[in-house]
């Protein structure tokens, strides 16, 4: 199962934002897209899931050709976007609840994805009880729990504090190797990227092509302080730092 | 404790309203065909229970606006979220309701004689007429004004459009057609007054006509006080139904 | 600095209302007569048609209202000086202590029951149980109507009686919302003149000579004016007198003045008579009313001659 990009170009009033996007996306891997602010990567992200239209190009998901969002390409927001009139509980099970899932077998499911995370005291809590943090969680398993072939996520912990990012970003990796989803993972965090990727996208300044793809292959869990950590990050911001002068 | 502090709180501006009328009033300086003192309105109140014509009164209004409510609100809410959720009919309606709007319910009172004649047709008529805007307007500035992020999350979660409006768009709106329907049957219970003047024979609105004609101004007082109560009671239990139904309201995401 | 512009601001508007208020009143006093748009009160139109109140050298200003109560309430809060009104609202505020006087009688008869031409209604007896509309509880039409059916013997709980105002009753009778209304001119003729009723019985055939609208004047202006109320008074003398003799040309001009067809109002004429000077029968026809209105529970207090009427204006 895999996904593929092919020529693809976006164009938003004349403005060109993406420019012809070539890319495969191997069966579990973890994916990182990292960029210049404006660059695009988050309206590549979601033309992947279908939340918007490509101008030019196509994208296959298992060689079928994607033209809405569907439930085979979970998405994890930026924003908070827990439904807050559903318990914890009820948000996890959204995706399973659509699918016409029996209760017990919607909550057996969910409990599971939960526990993942540490969650499972709070099932009958509503989001406006939890901390960002928490509800991000909820956020990703909830994604989770609906069996997406694809998780994207799109800077899904840019409005954290360093601990609980670091916290979430351990987690992330942990539900990774348990369940062996494909991520497809979007962050202008240069550090973030190297900590979680196998595979590394560079995105040039608007309109966004791709400049390079860096295969990252420091064992995990990866320390930040490790001279190929160092030297791969080095590395990327440079090409990051001259995309900037540029403009 | 807290409670009780609160309580004589909420009475400091009706208690100084009360000395300044009795001053006024016991005084002479505005004499009662003007505005009655409070013991001739503890006495007209008196009278009106007793003989049960506030009773019926009461009942009489309550009836013909429930009835305008409830046929305002199953109208209105559908084609409130209709016209929230579908930009067509968005322009099919957009234009009559701006002109239909700022149409003043007892302007109407004609028109209902005529189409309803008299009874509680047109007097439900007008009523219908004072809650239909608040509760439509309400509903579809709700369902206009749910976050499009929650739902594109639904779309990712593989729900369907029309998934989407009921499990996602109605509940995200629901704070806001509740707020619609307090307001509607706020302003809807306020035209009882013009409901009433299509030769009605009971009802508070009726009972503040009939009395201000004959300078019973100690009725008048008491019909006022009436629909000010029963009005404020029945937002409160409003209020109540949305703090249980909906506890998530007004707190952040 | 905003400080500074608000007091001045203060300063400024207490200055002004104050140099209004307190200016001395040199100019001449203009009487403020309520009234409303009805043909009863021609007697005020024709006046004022006639530049008679400059030819006795006094001022007045109009002010219509939609109905007697609220004349006699305007009197009550001394926003006007003289009214032209209904006897029942004169009964009423003068029982519940507003400082008013009768001081000229203005009409009598005047008003009508009507039927509706599909409703097969020809006679009183035929109101048994059908829908007729009164302007208001406690009016004269209010206390004919149950003369009338007392006299028929008829039970008034037979007849469904319900308030309307009356400018909706002619639409509610074509309509058929209504089997009948009772209403004073120029609803009665209006209704047979443009056919869709016709009328079977005039007030004058239920109580002949009946009151109906009066003069009033609040207690603070006789005080103040007798000299103006006198003039006012002889200015309404003379009008109705004209309104007596010159019934064509009158109903014309009090048409162009309410806003109605002239024939429909020369043919009210014929239902109304207009007079000036309270006769005996017309004063005691009031005291009598005010009793009724006592009996039907309207008014509390019973009322002497001396309580309602002050008739020494009068030439």
């Amino acid at each position: 199962m895999s996904l593929k990009i092919e020529k693809l170009s976006k164009k938003f009033k004349d403005r060109p934002i993406l420019k012809n996007i070539n890319l495969e996306v191997e069966d579990g891997e973890f994916l990182c897209i990292v960029g210049p602010s404006g660059c695009g990567k988050t309206t590549l992200l979601r033309i992947i899931a279908g939340l918007e239209k490509p101008t030019t190009g196509r994208i296959f998901a298992d060689n079928r050709l994607i033209t809405g969002p569907g439930a085979d390409r979970g998405f994890v927001f930026q924003q908070y976007t827990l439904f807050p009139w559903r318990t914890v509980l009820e948000n996890v099970t959204f995706g399973l609840e659509l699918k016409g899932l029996k209760e017990d077998e919607r909550e057996k499911i969910a409990m599971e994805y939960l526990k993942l995370v540490g969650l499972e005291d709070f099932k009958d809590a509503y989001p406006y009880e939890l901390s960002g943090g928490m509800k991000q969680r909820v956020a990703i398993v909830r994604a989770l729990a609906n069996n997406p072939k694809f998780l994207l996520m799109d800077e899904p912990f840019a409005a954290l504090d360093i601990q609980t990012r670091n916290l979430l970003q351990k987690e992330l990796l942990y539900i990774w190797e348990k369940t062996n989803e494909t991520i497809i993972f979007v962050t202008h965090n240069v550090d973030e990227a190297v900590f979680l990727a196998d595979r590394i996208v560079v995105l040039s300044a608007r309109p966004g092509r791709i400049l390079k793809i860096f295969k990252v292959e420091i064992e995990r869990i990866r320390d930040r302080l490790s001279k190929e950590f160092l030297t791969l990050r080095g590395e990327i911001l440079k090409i990051l730092e001259k995309e900037v002068k540029l403009r | 404790m807290k409670f009780l502090k609160n309580f004589l709180e909420a009475l400091t501006i009706p208690v100084i309203l009360l000395t300044i009328w009795s001053i006024l009033t016991f005084t002479g300086l505005i004499p009662s065909y003007i505005l009655p003192n409070p013991y001739e309105v503890l006495i007209a109140f008196y009278n009106l229970l007793i003989t049960g014509k506030l009773f019926i009164d009461a009942t009489s209004t309550l009836l013909r606006v429930v009835t305008g409510f409830l046929i305002a609100t199953a109208i209105a809410i559908p084609l409130g979220v209709g016209i929230g959720w579908s930009k067509t009919l968005e322009t099919l309606f957009n234009p009559i309701i701006q002109i239909l709007r700022p149409i003043p319910p007892l302007a109407w009172v004609p028109f209902a004689l005529l189409w309803f004649g008299i009874g509680l047709k047109a007097e439900a008529f007008i009523i219908f007429i004072g809650s239909f805007f608040p509760i439509l307007l309400n509903s579809l500035d709700a369902v206009k004004g749910v976050e499009k992020v929650l739902i594109e999350a639904a779309c990712t979660l593989g729900a369907t459009e029309s998934q989407v409006l009921t499990k996602v768009v109605l509940p995200a709106s629901s704070p806001g057609i509740l707020l619609g329907l307090r307001v509607g049957f706020g302003i809807g219970f306020m035209c009882t007054v013009a409901a009433e003047m299509i030769a009605a024979k009971s009802g508070l609105g009726y009972l503040i006509m009939e009395s201000m004609r004959l300078l019973d101004t100690g009725d008048v007082v008491v019909g006022m006080l009436t629909i000010g109560l029963i009005g404020f009671a029945i937002d409160y239990l409003l209020a109540k139904v949305e703090e249980k139904y909906i506890p998530w309201r007004g707190k952040t995401i | 600095m905003d400080k500074k512009w608000i007091i001045a601001a203060i300063i400024i508007i207490v200055a002004i209302t104050a140099a209004y208020t307190l200016q001395p009143k040199t100019e001449e006093k203009v009487i403020r007569v309520g009234h409303l748009k009805d043909d009863h009160h021609s007697a005020l139109f024709i006046a004022q048609a006639k530049k008679m109140y400059e030819k006795e050298g006094i001022k007045i200003e109009t002010i219509e209202f939609n109905a007697g109560p609220d004349i006699v309430k305007a009197a009550a809060t001394g926003q006007i000086d003289i009214g032209y009104c209904g006897t029942p609202p004169a009964i009423t505020g003068i029982a519940k202590g507003v400082p008013i006087k009768v001081v000229a009688a203005v009409n009598q008869e005047g008003s009508g029951i009507v039927a509706g031409n599909n409703t097969g209604i020809q006679k009183i007896e035929d109101l048994k149980g059908k829908t007729i509309a009164i302007p208001m509880k406690g009016s004269i039409q209010d206390v004919l109507l149950q003369m009338t059916l007392k006299e028929h013997g008829i039970n008034p709980e037979d007849v469904n009686i319900i308030e309307m105002q009356v400018p909706l009753m002619p639409k509610a009778l074509e309509a058929g919302r209504i089997d009948a209304f009772i209403a004073w001119e120029p609803y009665v003729s209006m209704a047979e003149t443009k056919g869709y009723g016709h009328t079977i019985l005039y007030s004058k055939d239920i109580w002949k000579d009946h009151p109906c609208c009066v003069v009033i004047a609040t207690d603070q202006f006789i005080k103040e004016h007798p000299d103006l109320l006198r003039k006012f008074l002889k200015v309404h003398i003379e009008a109705t007198e004209y309104l007596n003799s010159h019934k064509e040309e009158s109903a014309t001009i009090v048409a162009k003045t309410i806003g109605t067809d002239p024939n429909i109002e020369k043919k009210a004429f014929q239902n109304i008579k207009f007079i000036a000077i309270p006769t005996e029968s017309f004063i005691n026809n009031v005291i009598k009313f005010a009793e009724i209105e006592k009996q039907l529970g309207y008014i509390k207090k019973d009322l002497t001659k001396d309580d309602i009427f002050n008739l020494n204006y009068l030439p």
